[in-house]
């Protein structure tokens, strides 16, 4: 049994097997494709790239760090007078706003320590961050009438 | 004193033997109850690849496919891929869609977006393949990401 790795130069997970037959076979086609892998042996599961990346220095297969995001508030008065602010994301995070899985705000890159966050119709929000090789951060934000 | 036991099928039994008269006390488990009718089917591998949506920009230039290497060195004899899925990952795009499908999908287009993602087995390789774009979000911003997952089983 052994777990076969597929990462892209910066180390992202794109791919991920778990193989109970040759595994030097397996290795050896992926090599001869030219396409890099990290194996381990004996280790039950797949794992997850959005959990997961590969040091491409080291070879080692680590977990990606944790953005430390606060949020002043999760539940704000609809208008311009409520607002949440979100602090302690990387700086040129790609941030996004969806409503129910529906991109409501362009993705943009953000330029700044904190983000302000104003809503003018009630629903509930989703705010997500993203910066490699940070584990993508999601908060809801509720505004209400 | 050597016992011997002849095992063999009848249209009653679902047993099945690939070489009759075998002795049991000295043959394989496998060869004993295997035959092409009946495989035991064990488990070669599973595994799952993403593979990227491709942009508006390049679906109009003329682009029509993502694929991606999920796994190759598979071409032992007898291997038996019986289950394939695959979904889309709706974080990562504008259109939200996660479902489970086998094993290929085409989405309904809508002007918005378009394609299907799916699976391919090849010079013993398994590509992943996506053909999703999407209007949404500018030229450059690529359609859905596509998840194929799979397992493979040998039938000796």
């Amino acid at each position: 049994m052994s777990m076969h790795i597929l990462y892209k130069p910066d180390g992202s997970i794109y791919a991920c097997n778990q193989i109970y037959d040759d595994t030097k076979k397996f290795e050896d086609g992926l090599a001869n494709l030219g396409i890099p892998s990290i194996t381990y042996n004996d280790i039950p599961g797949l794992i997850n790239g959005d959990r997961w990346y590969v040091d491409v220095a080291t070879k080692e297969t680590i977990m990606r760090p944790e953005m430390a995001v606060t949020v002043t508030k999760n539940v704000i008065q609809c208008g311009t007078q409520d607002s949440a602010i979100l602090r302690g994301m990387p700086k040129k995070s790609k941030v996004r706003v969806y409503f129910q899985e529906t991109l409501v705000w362009p993705e943009f890159v953000l330029d700044a320590e904190e983000l302000e966050i104003s809503i003018p119709v009630p629903a509930t929000y989703r705010v997500e961050f993203e910066y490699w090789p940070y584990q993508k951060f999601t908060t809801d934000i509720r505004a209400i009438a | 004193m050597v016992a011997r036991v002849i095992l063999d099928s009848t249209a009653a039994s679902p047993l099945r033997i690939s070489a009759a008269g075998t002795d049991v006390n000295s043959a394989e488990f496998n060869t004993l109850i295997f035959d092409a009718n009946q495989p035991p089917l064990r488990l070669w591998g599973s595994g799952w690849g993403s593979v990227p949506g491709i942009t508006l920009d390049d679906h109009n230039g003329g682009k029509n496919i993502n694929t991606t290497v999920i796994a190759s060195g598979f071409t032992t004899p007898g291997s038996l891929p019986a289950i394939f899925t695959c979904t889309q990952r709706g974080a990562d795009s504008p259109v939200g869609i996660s479902r489970l499908y086998t094993p290929w999908i085409t989405l309904a287009a809508n002007g918005n977006f378009g394609g299907g993602v799916g699976f391919g087995i090849s010079g013993g390789v398994i590509n992943g393949i996506n053909t999703n774009w999407t209007t949404l979000g500018g030229g450059s911003t690529p359609g859905a990401v596509a998840v194929v997952s799979y397992a493979v089983f040998k039938n000796y």
